[in-house]
């Protein structure tokens, strides 16, 4: 299963310019920071959860989420029981739910275990519907568009695409190595890391030498980052675009203003 | 006799993709020479891989010298059927030729695995290049490091992954000739190939795929006389054969030599 | 090589090049060389400087190649490699490579044909125009928003024969580009080249596999040890038996036939190229004896 792809839909969200979708995902991500109380971070995720379905994407974004299940539980015990050393949480012991041994779960300490694993996937939700609505080409274009300097979006884009095919490259790499006795799981941690040179130096030497080939082809058909280009592809921005980037920045506010009032904060 | 390679309604896709392989069923037999032909796409390499456990069948059953694969490791069946891989430039990693050959066979356990390495490299004629760095190798040079890499594991069953296809002359010919020592030797060899001449001039039989499935299987007189499979997979006949069938020769020939005997032969 | 009246002679002038590299060893030695409206073929066995020469004819040398240095004059339309900036001189030759995968950048078709005119800055509908006349030229309208990756081989090398005739290069230079591809993907790049002959482009073409495309060709350079040492018509090449055997090549089926029989007393009028010429010539002996 390939991290992120785009995946080819015709959702309401797909629609949208890929800018409009650009500042919803990054909207997302900073609520999910601004507040932090378990009950706005789940509806929140909630939401996430709802324009993944939107966007006709949920089915390929729950597995992901299955597969960093471990992680998002981990985060539950970490917060629950350690918040008070951490930089955001308070540092008193209030109304203790239950005791470990030596660690104790505070009424708290509870508020934040159940909030932080929202708030990750939240805000890993986030790019990834992003990401799997936008081309590739529409997301160098609005980067673009957005001030990042031409060169750096197109060697993003560009790595995108490489990390494919090298990922590709990889697999018939071990393969090869694999059909003259190469073992990769067995033994100890540093033989298992040494049994991966004989696929990595094929591997890197493949790497360079397609990064130097796409610069030639690259400079053979005209290339050159620090000249003006046309972009083939439009990005329109609709009514619903602008409907869109209004309420995100409202919301932005008010949310704000809820903040500072203590609303949606643990307390 | 027993097959030594046997696939029964063998059927493969990767996961959630279309089907590559659709009900093959061969058997190919020990000591012949065979050649598998096809357009790209075909599943060639997707068929190939399962005689050495890289892949396992979805339906159906693959067996090598009656292993059943699904039951073995590739460790343990790539002992049996080596497989040189298309690029050279896939395996190659080591600081010199020699140790690049005897990679194989240490893994393996072979016996003496630097006696097998030593006599690998003069099989495919690169003695003189023993220490040098497999990385300065010309392509032809690599491709044949890549062959005694896998000599040296002694296997029984070879396959050959387009050997030919970007090489010059000179190697293609250093290749077959490399092929017909294996068939002195007894060995099995499966060629992937488009090189019709190749096919023609070493296999015992040829298999000819097409969107996942054998469509015909024959000598080389057999297949690539035949018009109507030719034409149903879209490939031009060697120019001989076109020839030859011009001059209503019976028994059409499939290379020059064969041509010109049979002239000869026919002026006489 | 007929010369019409009015036409433009040379797309191509070679001055005296050598290009030796850095460890002191010279792959290209005492190359002249001018080359009209024709079809050329550039052939010889592997390291005789045929790469090299193309980086040369393209601007890649002395532009992007920095292993060496290059002596002598490249002039490209009147314009002389030295002097004029990489992205001039792809307006006027187009270059194909031998491994599709990495000339290909566009996400979809469309978009990797439209690459190198965004470069130039033509504008939007100017760009949309030449990608539909180019899919049509190529046949590939129905791939047109198709991913590359969902392309054979084939497909794959005239997507960038494509990309780079939508820059209208005149002279169009290609290094092996049949090296990696099957039977039937060849197919597919040679009835391209055929199109862009009877289109009246300059091309260059670098191959080994030459049974493929020798009927198309008008002339046949020959690299050996960075030296010309042949360039002829391709008949007059072939009936060269000593020096074909020589450089390599693989020898077309219908070549080596000719070979035998010339040796066995035949008499050819012309050196036949493809099987068609061979029966003919066969039964203009057979008429006369």
């Amino acid at each position: 299963m390939k991290l992120i792809e785009y995946k080819k839909k015709n959702s309401v969200i797909h629609k949208l310019d890929a800018r409009t979708k650009l500042i919803l995902c990054a909207t997302l991500i900073l609520l999910a920071f601004i507040f932090n109380d378990p009950l706005f971070l789940f509806a929140l995720f909630l939401f996430s959860i709802y324009l993944s379905y939107l966007a006709e994407i949920h089915h390929e974004v729950i597995p992901r989420i299955k597969i960093l299940a471990p992680s998002i539980i981990m985060s539950f015990f970490l917060w629950a029981l350690f918040h008070r050393w951490s930089l955001f949480g308070s540092t008193e012991i209030v109304d203790v739910v239950f005791t470990l041994g030596p660690l104790t779960v505070d009424r708290i300490g509870l508020m934040y275990g159940l909030a932080m694993p929202f708030r990750v996937m939240t805000v890993l939700i986030s790019p990834i519907i992003f990401l799997m609505t936008t081309k590739l080409s529409d997301v160098i274009h609005c980067l673009t568009k957005l001030g990042l300097p031409y060169p750096w979006a197109f060697t993003f884009g560009l790595s995108t695409k490489l990390v494919s095919v090298i990922g590709n490259e990889f697999m018939t790499i071990k393969q090869a190595q694999m059909s003259r006795g190469l073992e990769t799981e067995k033994g100890s941690l540093i033989k298992r890391i040494k049994s991966h040179i004989p696929i990595i130096v094929p591997l890197t030497i493949k790497g360079i030498e397609l990064s130097d080939q796409l610069g030639m082809s690259m400079s053979i058909k005209g290339f050159n980052p620090n000249s003006k280009r046309t972009f083939y592809r439009q990005l329109k921005m609709r009514k619903i675009d602008f409907l869109i980037l209004i309420i995100c920045l409202t919301s932005l506010l008010v949310s704000v203003v809820m903040r500072m009032g203590g609303i949606g904060v643990i307390v | 006799m027993n097959s030594i390679i046997n696939t029964k309604n063998l059927w493969f896709a990767y996961e959630n993709r279309n089907w590559i392989l659709r009900g093959i069923n061969i058997d190919i037999y020990p000591s012949e020479i065979v050649s598998l032909i096809g357009p790209n796409g075909c599943g060639k390499t997707t068929l190939v891989k399962h005689f050495n456990g890289l892949l396992k069948p979805v339906k159906g059953k693959v067996f090598v010298k009656d292993i059943d694969t699904s039951r073995a490791s590739p460790a343990e069946l790539s002992r049996i059927v080596g497989y040189v891989f298309q690029n050279p430039n896939y395996q190659i990693f080591s600081a010199t030729v020699f140790e690049e050959t005897i990679f194989g066979p240490k893994n393996f356990g072979v016996e003496n695995p630097e006696q097998t390495a030593f006599s690998s490299i003069k099989d495919v004629g690169l003695e003189d290049k023993m220490k040098i760095s497999p990385f300065s190798l010309s392509l032809g040079e690599k491709e044949r490091l890549a062959i005694a890499s896998v000599l040296a594991i002694t296997p029984q069953v070879f396959i050959f992954d387009e050997p030919t296809t970007g090489q010059d002359r000179s190697t293609t010919k250093k290749i077959i000739k490399i092929v017909n020592r294996m068939r002195k030797s007894n060995k099995t060899v499966i060629i992937i190939t488009h090189d019709m001449e190749l096919a023609s001039e070493c296999s015992d039989r040829v298999f000819v795929m097409n969107r996942g499935i054998i469509e015909k299987v024959g000598d080389p007189h057999e297949i690539f006389s035949d018009e109507r499979l030719l034409r149903k997979i879209q490939l031009s006949p060697p120019t001989i054969v076109t020839i030859g069938k011009s001059l209503a020769m019976n028994s059409v020939p499939l290379t020059v030599e064969e041509f010109v005997k049979r002239l000869k032969n026919e002026i006489d | 090589m007929v010369i019409g009246p009015g036409e433009s002679v040379e797309k191509i002038i070679v001055e005296n090049i050598y290009y030796k590299h850095y460890n002191s060893e010279f792959s290209l030695k005492n190359i002249n060389l001018k080359i009209g409206n024709e079809f050329v073929l550039l052939t010889g066995p592997s390291g005789s400087g045929k790469s090299t020469l193309v980086y040369c004819l393209t601007g890649l040398i002395p532009y992007y190649i920095r292993n060496g240095k290059m002596s002598g004059s490249v002039w490209i339309d009147d314009k002389n490699t030295n002097d004029t900036p990489l992205e001039e001189l792809t307006k006027k030759v187009g270059v194909v490579l031998q491994n599709p995968e990495s000339q290909i950048f566009g996400m979809t078709v469309e978009e990797d044909l439209a690459f190198g005119l965004e470069n130039l800055c033509m504008p939007r509908h100017q760009i949309n125009k030449k990608v539909n006349e180019i899919l049509s030229f190529l046949e590939l309208k129905k791939f047109r928003n198709m991913p590359p990756e969902a392309l054979s081989g084939g497909q794959k090398q005239k997507l960038v024969i494509g990309s780079v005739l939508a820059l209208e290069p005149e002279i169009i230079v290609l290094d092996e580009p049949l090296s990696n591809l099957d039977p039937w993907g060849a197919r597919l790049v040679v009835s391209t080249l055929e199109k862009l002959k009877k289109a009246g482009r300059t091309i260059v073409l670098v191959e080994r596999k030459i049974e493929n495309v020798i009927h198309l060709v008008d002339r046949v350079v020959a690299l050996e040890n960075g030296r010309i040492i042949a360039d002829e018509s391709p008949r007059k090449f072939l009936a060269n038996k000593k020096l074909v055997e020589r450089l390599g090549i693989n020898i077309p089926q219908v070549v080596k036939l000719t070979y035998h029989l010339k040796s066995s007393g035949f008499k050819f009028m012309k050196f036949p190229l493809t099987a068609e010429e061979f029966m003919s010539e066969l039964n203009e002996f057979h008429n006369k004896y």
